[in-house]
């Protein structure tokens, strides 16, 4: 699965070579009429020694270390991409190369765009695979749903990992956050957190257990009326 | 190859009983490069007992039972001489590369047992045993002294001109692997007058006529020759037929230079008329590499239009190798030679010795590494039109012309007072620190999210780099100019340059003495300005530091020491005991001596050690563990 995503492959060759840490933020703002803003965020900060270090070596386990220029044009690249796509507006990424942060932020018309989108990239990086998250939201009912299947290629994926690659995605975290105008008067999935304000939903976790299958992130959210 | 590589390996370890004579007269004087293994000093250092209970004798001895459907229990059973020294060597030709190796022999019948287990025939001719392996694109050719071993393939280029390759009856029409290749006519090339023409001196003729003056009569063809060299036109020839017809005419071709080197007597011209060979032939050596003239090596790897570029070597003569394994020591001395100017040029560039100075600032008890130069800039630039000369070929005169402008453009005094040429950089410990990093605090209100500076402790490199400046005005004024950019702070005459994104710890700058300083860690260089730094060299440190233009010193056993388990993950015990039981290493540079300069690399063996062979197996053994 991530064999054929540059931009996912260096970022995550990064972190593999040395035991490193790293966090993923997915923040998904959701409005009544179903139109809303995502922001994905992939923070080395706390690698960034070895990071640096590993930037001054041109490959280091037979995999070429990418150089500033390259990241900066594949994200270019990506946020390019999206802009093209339909229903998705206000693109903005920034790469901060003082703490390894690189953000990418859309609008989009509806969450079905979102699935959309993932499918187009997922296709133009020629990855074979069921979407693993698809986004929905019922406006009538008010009701947000995130639908999660681990699927078999990344089982498959996870399995020919080696164990010292492992061990880095347990010292990373995933963290999804979803955001409502409404306040949310249910959420099905209780590895998850309600903000006090009763509008917002969190899920911590690490990376590992989403990846080996252990987590499941898939949530139904009810919203009053 | 495959084959290749296990009899290389077996050579290392091959028959106790046979003293045969020294192979190396068989071995063409125009040999491209010649390796050899002397196993009677090998085995001082170790016995068959512990080769075969060794993890490479055990894999070697698992892989020959494989191939041959034998159970093979010892390396001695093998039938190989374990007293006499194998040899490995590559020749080029315009036709065809020939990868030959040489084995003496101690018992006939062991190796007979060994070989004939091949599904491949055996022809018999003057007590030589040939077996032609079309598979292996191999020879395998033995007598009672001996076996030989040759690998090679007719190379493409050599049929690209359609008229010789009519003579073999290969038709080039419509042929897309061969039409495209331009063809290359190296024989006629003056370019490449630093071999002779290959197939004259010592490899056999291409020509298929003198065939059969190499190959006895009665002897029975190899048997996939079976085409007809007359035949110059087929009809309709496939890619694949002329695969195999040039696949014939390779075996054809290897087993007349296998039976070349049965007929080669002593004191014909051999690789032993090399003088660049013979500075090899120190019998304390365990094993030897030499590679014939750096500009012909470079020049046969150059595309032949761009020949007239590529004298970039000229003036390097040959390389060679020498592994001794000692009980105290590993030590590889490798070389390579200068022409006379070349050699001056070089002479006058090493011409300076470190600062005798530095040696204070050495801590040998604490030390993981250092590395150390000392060279003349001031020769160095007056050098630069000497040696540029003669390597830019065609446009010699133009760049002679360049590098004595750049000679007359450089004020080489100047130059030489700024960096005088000699430089140590010592990594002189592990230090814990702390390193911030950006996070989020996120609002358990609205989970919005702030960034945040957190910390984390981190082990990292300390080092201090020294360089002699007699005039370090230019250097103050850039740093002058970093404090001016706000990128550098001045602090009672230390200028340190913070972390960042790309660095990951402070740099702190002191010059001092005619000594510009550059260390991590801020209590050294303040002890190096009051003068209260306590260095403490050993003898040995002291003496690889002010003997030798080049010196690098390593000490796993400091590292392994410093190294914090949890950074190193699952592996940090295997790895601690690994480098923990590890000897040091040293490099040093030879100076220039009789026309040759070059580099030793010592690996000191661990007291618990009995020699440096078992060393070298020990840790192939722990290497292997480590996975």
């Amino acid at each position: 699965m991530f064999s054929k995503q540059p931009l996912i492959v260096c970022l995550f060759l990064l972190a593999v070579f040395f035991s490193s840490c790293f966090e993923v933020i997915e923040d998904v703002t959701v409005k009544k009429d179903g139109s809303g803003n995502m922001k994905l965020t992939l923070n080395f900060s706390q690698s960034k020694t070895k990071i640096a270090t590993l930037l001054m070596m041109d490959s280091i386990r037979g995999h070429k270390v990418p150089g500033r220029p390259e990241i900066e044009e594949k994200m270019q690249e990506a946020a390019a991409k999206l802009k093209t796509m339909k229903g998705i507006s206000n693109v903005t990424q920034q790469t901060d190369f003082n703490n390894y942060i690189a953000t990418i932020s859309f609008s989009f018309r509806n969450t079905s765009d979102i699935n959309n989108l993932t499918k187009k990239l997922l296709d133009e990086y020629e990855v074979n695979t069921n979407i693993a998250a698809t986004y929905s939201y019922n406006q009538e009912k008010a009701q947000f749903t995130r639908d999660y299947k681990y699927s078999s290629e990344v089982r498959e994926q996870f399995s020919k990992m080696k164990e010292k690659d492992k061990e880095v995605l347990k010292a990373a975290s995933y963290i999804s956050i979803f955001r409502f105008e409404n306040v949310i008067s249910s959420y099905s999935n209780q590895a998850a957190r309600l903000a006090k304000n009763q509008q917002a939903v969190m899920q911590r976790l690490p990376l590992y257990d989403l990846v080996s299958g252990k987590a499941d992130i898939s949530n139904q959210i009810q919203l009053s009326k | 190859m495959k084959r290749v590589l296990q009899l290389i390996a077996l050579a290392t370890c091959t028959g106790l009983t046979a003293s045969a004579q020294d192979l190396a007269y068989k071995i063409p004087e125009k040999a491209f490069t010649v390796a050899s293994i002397k196993s009677e000093q090998l085995f001082r250092l170790t016995t068959v007992k512990d080769v075969n209970n060794s993890l490479l004798g055990k894999k070697l001895l698992e892989s020959i039972s494989q191939s041959t459907k034998k159970d093979y229990k010892s390396i001695d059973d093998l039938g190989f001489s374990l007293s006499a020294n194998s040899y490995y060597y590559y020749q080029l030709t315009d036709s065809i590369d020939y990868t030959c190796v040489l084995i003496p022999i101690a018992d006939l019948s062991k190796v007979d047992a060994l070989l004939r287990s091949s599904q491949q025939p055996v022809f018999e001719q003057n007590g030589i045993n040939v077996s032609v392996r079309p598979d292996a694109k191999s020879v395998v050719a033995w007598n009672k002294q001996f076996l030989f071993l040759t690998y090679g393939r007719a190379k493409d280029n050599f049929f690209a001109d359609s008229t010789r390759a009519a003579r073999y009856g290969i038709e080039l029409a419509g042929d897309p692997y061969v039409d495209t290749v331009e063809p290359i006519e190296i024989t006629d090339s003056a370019a490449t007058a630093t071999y002779d023409e290959p197939v004259i001196v010592e490899a056999p003729s291409p020509m298929p006529d003198t065939i059969p003056t190499t190959v006895p009569d009665d002897a029975p063809p190899p048997p996939v020759a079976d085409f007809n060299y007359n035949d110059t036109y087929n009809e309709g020839q496939s890619y694949e037929e002329r695969q195999r017809i040039k696949d014939s005419v390779s075996l054809l071709w290897l087993t007349n230079n296998a039976l070349q080197v049965f007929d080669k007597k002593e004191n014909t011209p051999s690789i032993l008329n090399s003088p660049g060979y013979r500075r090899t032939a120190d019998p304390e050596a365990v094993a030897t590499f030499w590679m014939t003239d750096m500009q012909s090596i470079y020049s046969s790897f150059l595309p032949y239009t761009l020949m007239k570029y590529g004298y970039l070597m000229r003036g390097y003569g040959s390389y060679n190798a020498r592994l001794y394994l000692g009980k105290d020591q590993m030590r590889l001395t490798s070389e390579i030679g200068l022409d006379p100017q070349k050699a001056a040029s070089y002479r006058k560039i090493c011409d300076q010795q470190l600062n005798k100075k530095f040696l204070k600032y050495v801590n040998s008890d604490s030390l993981i590494g250092f590395m150390s130069i000392a060279f003349n800039t001031e020769a160095y630039v007056n050098e630069i039109p000497s040696l540029f000369q003669g390597i830019y070929g065609k446009y010699d005169e133009e760049m002679n012309i360049f590098g004595e402008f750049l000679s007359i453009a450089l004020d080489e005094k100047a130059i030489a007072k700024v960096v005088k040429g000699d430089a140590l950089f010592l990594l002189s410990g592990l230090s814990q620190k702390q390193v911030s990093y950006s996070s989020y605090n996120y609002d358990p209100e609205t989970f919005e999210y702030r960034d945040t500076v957190k910390t984390r402790t981190e082990t990292l490199p300390d080092f201090l780099y020294m360089f002699s400046s007699d005039d370090p005005r230019i250097i103050e004024r850039l740093l002058q100019y970093g404090i001016k950019k706000e990128k550098i702070l001045q602090d009672n005459g230390v200028y340190s340059l913070g972390q960042s994104g790309k660095m990951p710890f402070n740099l702190h700058f002191l010059i001092k003495d005619g000594i510009v300083f550059i260390g991590t860690s801020i209590k050294d260089i303040r002890q190096i300005q009051s003068g209260s730094f306590k260095g403490n060299i050993s003898k040995e440190q002291k003496a690889l530091l002010s003997k030798n233009n080049f010196s690098l010193f390593f000490n796993p056993k400091t590292l392994s020491a410093g190294l914090p388990a949890s950074e190193l993950g699952d592996g940090a015990e295997k790895m601690r005991k690994l480098l923990g039981g590890a000897g040091n290493l040293y490099m040093t540079s030879t100076g220039i001596k009789d026309g040759y300069v070059g580099v030793d690399m010592v690996a000191d063996v661990p007291k618990e050690k009995e020699n440096a062979l078992q060393y070298f197996l020990d840790l192939i053994e722990e290497m292997g563990n480590l996975k």
